[in-house]
């Protein structure tokens, strides 16, 4: 990869390129129709063959010309924050607010390294409180607070 | 009169204590985010659109509205005293906003900025009331293949003007059209994309894709960096400029508010750019350039005012044609659907109240915004030293309930989760988030006139081209990309965004 000039540049064209053929494929059932009548495999089929085509160009540009190389990802706080949102998303249903703004809240701050627990424990019991005097109180949206019995 | 007239309905409408009430909460909650970095109005917004379905369409417009225009104002607080712009379009107020802070002249940058953004906000209001009337008023020719055009003009505009690389701002857009086919076709009735989940038969929610690449994003990356930053402790010093200085402040906020309405309107301009062109203006024909970025009162009060106003005035195309030419306002158009209005020219016949009521609402925001701004500078700067490290937890909490409580769809927060994935993916590849939302917003609605104006034209592809105003729009679209492939254009608009 050591003609690559621009890293970035050519990953984001191979991820268009992807991006695209994938939408080829995944649509290629779809009836075509004609132009005065369009099926729905129509206007996808352009937009998808465009994709591709941009996406080539931004890759033969990061071939020719200098530009960043993107970060090595930091892991951690990727993980954390996107499990904190997908774990409140699961919780809600079953855990309830509280519990469920608790494990957020945990994960969340594990993002970030060397917090206090003690400050984690404080910042959830006053987000579930707020949450509960907003949310369920103030503006009436339906979940449960506490966690439910079976089901 | 007639424009009078409408005023005085508009009037009427924001000022009823129940309005009033949103358009303060707006503008306050959006000082709050404007002054906070790491937070903007889109993520703001967006986490707020569930909460506003519970009120009256006005009031939530209004709301929302307040929280863009307020953030403008924001923005410039943590851009004049930290060195750190709240939000992209208070990048330039930096460079001199600080400097005069370091001089210690925190007050008068401070105040100057306030004084400009309500003057800018003042003529923007009044803009907004005189043009958006006969915009819609030809709107109601429009076809669906002016429709189209227009929204080809719009996309391709977004691209020339945004930041950075133009053909990845261009596949982003289309990789944006291309997400917002995923759903049932609103024709045939076939399901595209769907992978057989019948939570996406109705596409992806709008809020979902703005929160992941938005909101949760930028929290990754905030904490990636550390996410703590630093608060000096400036005396902030005597509010009011003397005399001199304001004589030089009030051509650069006049030259401001001018430029910031006029890039306001176009598609892809929104506050930003009005920003940006006007602090290259005023240091162009400024008699010592050399006082740039020394402190020059001209380089707070232009760009200031420039937000402002652009932030006002990009209203316009959204309300009279029903299209969003940024992100925020796709937002207010998301916002607008979900209470069952179809953003467009038939807004203002149909619902004056609204359409006036929130124009109206503009220029008392300004005014609440300039009494939050100027006594009370001394909270927000407490504000500036709230610790991240408390905040983030909070606004991914707030996001995710946003989330699901829009369809009580456990799905829907999951799926934010993958788009904050794809959202930091972007980011890290040097890929704007902001194209692809216009494109992810636009793509059905182009989809479905494209369809409609070959239809009509039976099959005939033609018809966009001998159309005179279809031919026109797509005439100036295809104008544009030439100006920018040109080597002149393209070494202009380089240097202009780099010089900040």
């Amino acid at each position: 990869m050591s003609s690559v000039r621009a890293p970035a540049d050519f990953m984001a064209g191979l991820m268009f390129v992807a991006v695209g053929t994938a939408a080829l494929v995944v649509g290629r059932g779809y009836r075509m129709g004609s132009l005065l009548s369009m099926g729905p495999g129509y206007f996808p089929r352009i937009i998808s063959v465009l994709l591709v085509g941009f996406g080539l160009l931004v890759m033969i540009n990061g071939l020719r010309t200098q530009g960043a190389t993107p970060d090595r990802p930091l892991l951690r706080p990727l993980v954390l924050v996107l499990a904190a949102v997908a774990a409140f998303g699961l919780g809600i249903e079953s855990l309830g607010l509280v519990l469920s703004t608790a494990l957020l809240v945990a994960l969340s701050c594990a993002a970030q390294p060397g917090r206090s627990w003690l400050e984690a424990g404080l910042l959830a019991a006053g987000l579930s409180l707020l949450g509960w005097a907003v949310f369920v109180k103030g503006l009436g949206l339906t979940f449960p607070v506490w966690p439910q019995a079976a089901g | 009169m007639e424009l009078l007239h409408n005023l005085g309905l508009g009037f009427q409408v924001a000022l009823s204590v129940h309005n009033l009430l949103y358009c303060f909460g707006g503008v306050l909650l959006g000082t709050l985010i404007g002054v906070l970095p790491g937070i903007g109005p889109v993520a703001t917004i967006s986490m707020l659109l569930p909460i506003t379905f519970q009120l009256e369409p006005v009031s939530a417009l209004i709301m929302l509205a307040g929280i863009y225009y307020g953030a403008q104002y924001g923005g410039s607080t943590s851009a004049i005293l930290v060195n750190l712009p709240g939000e992209a379009s208070s990048v330039v107020t930096c460079l001199d906003g600080y400097a005069m802070a370091r001089k210690g002249r925190a007050g008068h940058a401070l105040a100057v900025a306030a004084i400009g953004s309500f003057v800018a906000g003042c003529v923007a209001t009044l803009a907004l009331a005189a043009f958006a009337p006969p915009l819609a008023e030809l709107a109601f020719k429009f076809g669906a293949a002016e429709y189209f055009s227009l929204m080809v003009l719009g996309l391709v505009a977004a691209v020339v003007l945004a930041q950075g690389n133009l053909m990845k701002a261009v596949a982003m857009i289309v990789f944006g059209i291309l997400l917002g086919l995923v759903g049932m076709d609103t024709v045939t009735g076939d399901q595209r994309f769907t992978f057989d989940r019948p939570e996406l038969s109705d596409g992806i929610g709008f809020v979902v894709v703005a929160m992941g690449l938005f909101g949760f994003a930028e929290i990754i990356v905030n904490l990636e960096r550390g996410g703590s930053r630093e608060v000096l402790s400036q005396k902030i010093g005597r509010l009011l400029p003397d005399r001199a200085d304001m004589k030089r402040a009030w051509g650069a906020i006049a030259r401001g508010t001018g430029i910031g309405s006029l890039l306001g309107v176009l598609p892809g301009g929104g506050a930003t750019l009005g920003s940006f062109a006007s602090y290259m203006l005023e240091k162009r024909i400024a008699r010592e350039p050399h006082r740039f970025g020394q402190g020059a009162i001209e380089g707070v009060a232009g760009p200031e005012s420039a937000n402002n106003s652009g932030a006002q005035t990009s209203f316009i195309p959204m309300l009279t044609l029903g299209i969003p030419p940024n992100a925020v306002m796709a937002l207010m158009v998301g916002a607008m659907t979900i209470h069952g209005i179809q953003p467009g020219p038939q807004v203002m016949s149909r619902q004056p109240e609204l359409f006036w009521g929130m124009i109206a609402s503009m220029w008392i925001g300004n005014l609440f915004l300039v009494v939050l701004n100027l006594p009370l500078i001394g909270i927000w700067v407490k504000l500036l030293s709230a610790p991240y490290r408390l905040l983030y937890p909070a606004i991914l909490l707030f996001c995710a309930v946003g989330v699901y409580s829009l369809q009580s769809s456990v799905y829907d927060v999951l799926l934010a989760s993958g788009f904050g994935l794809l959202g930091y993916v972007f980011i890290r590849l040097g890929c704007e988030p902001a194209p692809f939302l216009l494109g992810f917003v636009l793509g059905p609605m182009l989809e479905d006139n494209f369809r409609r104006a070959l239809t009509i034209s039976k099959g005939d592809l033609s018809v966009f081209v001998t159309r005179p105003l279809s031919a026109t729009l797509l005439g100036l679209a295809l104008l544009l990309l030439l100006a920018v492939v040109a080597p002149t254009v393209r070494r202009v608009r380089e240097q202009a965004f780099r010089e900040t």
